[in-house]
């Protein structure tokens, strides 16, 4: 029996661009340029393949956005009991990390 | 009871990184085990989404307005159906073709609250954010809606930008009335 991750929706039995979406984009371009195929092509597949990592991409660009947010807008320390923790925490800066950790949690492999 | 400005403040910035979260973990393509990028079912997001109706809701408590309490009661009861829909689709315990369209209605229903927020109060706080935002998710919610009555699901849908967008405006936004 299937996991319930792993069990098709019915929005995902249409075909799907997803499904032409090479499995790693900088492995299809080396093949590519083996073959070699139109230098175009291989932009191409290489933007594919970083579509593909889009998790990483965007966890990387709520890092930046995060410290960029932090530098321009400043971080307040509460303090480090239990309350004072969440109010840390709790603030535009952190909370983009948090989200960035999420997404690269979830890039995994699955 | 009415509220500091910063609680409000904080009580945006975690909704908005809950639906931050939430859109990216939805529309963002997952690597599978043979390599090729599968979409997310994770249980997760429709949890989100009830989670995010509960704090939605908590803001009919704790407002002071009428137009704020109704149309706060009414964006948590889509927020709620939506995630509970999605939570019995994605354990298998409920499936329908329908249901395909159930998160591009709740973004389109939630921006169409948006701009009746702003109608009923065009003089308020932050009525052109709110503009601004309603206006976001409807093209978010049209946007998805396309994709799903097309059938074609590309590698990162349109619909991503939009939500982005307005996640980002959603944290954003308090931290200018805050300071």
């Amino acid at each position: 029996m299937l996991e319930h991750e792993q069990r098709p929706l019915a929005g995902d039995r249409f075909s799907s661009a997803l499904d032409d979406a090479e499995p790693q984009g900088g492995r299809y371009a080396t093949h590519g340029a083996r073959r070699g195929l139109n230098p175009v092509k291989l932009i191409v597949s290489a933007l594919r393949g970083t579509l593909v990592e889009s998790r990483v991409v965007v966890g990387l660009g709520l890092v930046i956005a995060g410290m960029v947010w932090a530098i321009f807008r400043g971080l307040h320390f509460y303090g480090l009991s239990p309350v004072h923790l969440a109010y840390d925490l709790d603030q535009p800066p952190w909370l983009l990390l948090l989200v960035s950790g999420w997404l690269w949690y979830r890039s995994r492999r699955q | 009871m009415i509220l500091p400005q910063i609680q409000i403040a904080r009580a945006h910035w975690i909704l908005g990184a809950l639906f931050l979260a939430i859109v990216l973990d939805e529309y963002l393509p997952l690597i599978g085990g043979d390599g090729r990028p599968t979409r997310s079912r994770s249980v997760v997001v429709p949890w989100a989404l009830i989670v995010g109706a509960a704090g939605v809701w908590a803001t009919v408590v704790f407002s002071d307005v009428v137009h704020d309490m109704l149309v706060h009661f009414l964006w948590g009861d889509i927020l709620f159906a939506a995630g509970a829909l999605e939570l019995a689709r994605r354990r298998g315990v409920y499936e329908r073709p329908w249901l395909d369209v159930v998160l591009p209605l709740a973004f389109l229903s939630c921006g169409i609250l948006f701009l009746v927020h702003v109608e009923i109060d065009p003089t308020g706080q932050g009525a052109h954010w709110h503009l601004a935002m309603g206006f976001l998710l409807i093209a978010a919610g049209v946007l998805d809606l396309v994709r799903v009555l097309r059938r074609r699901s590309p590698v990162i849908p349109l619909a991503l930008l939009p939500l982005m967008g307005f996640a980002l405006a959603l944290i954003a936004i308090p931290v200018a009335a805050a300071s």
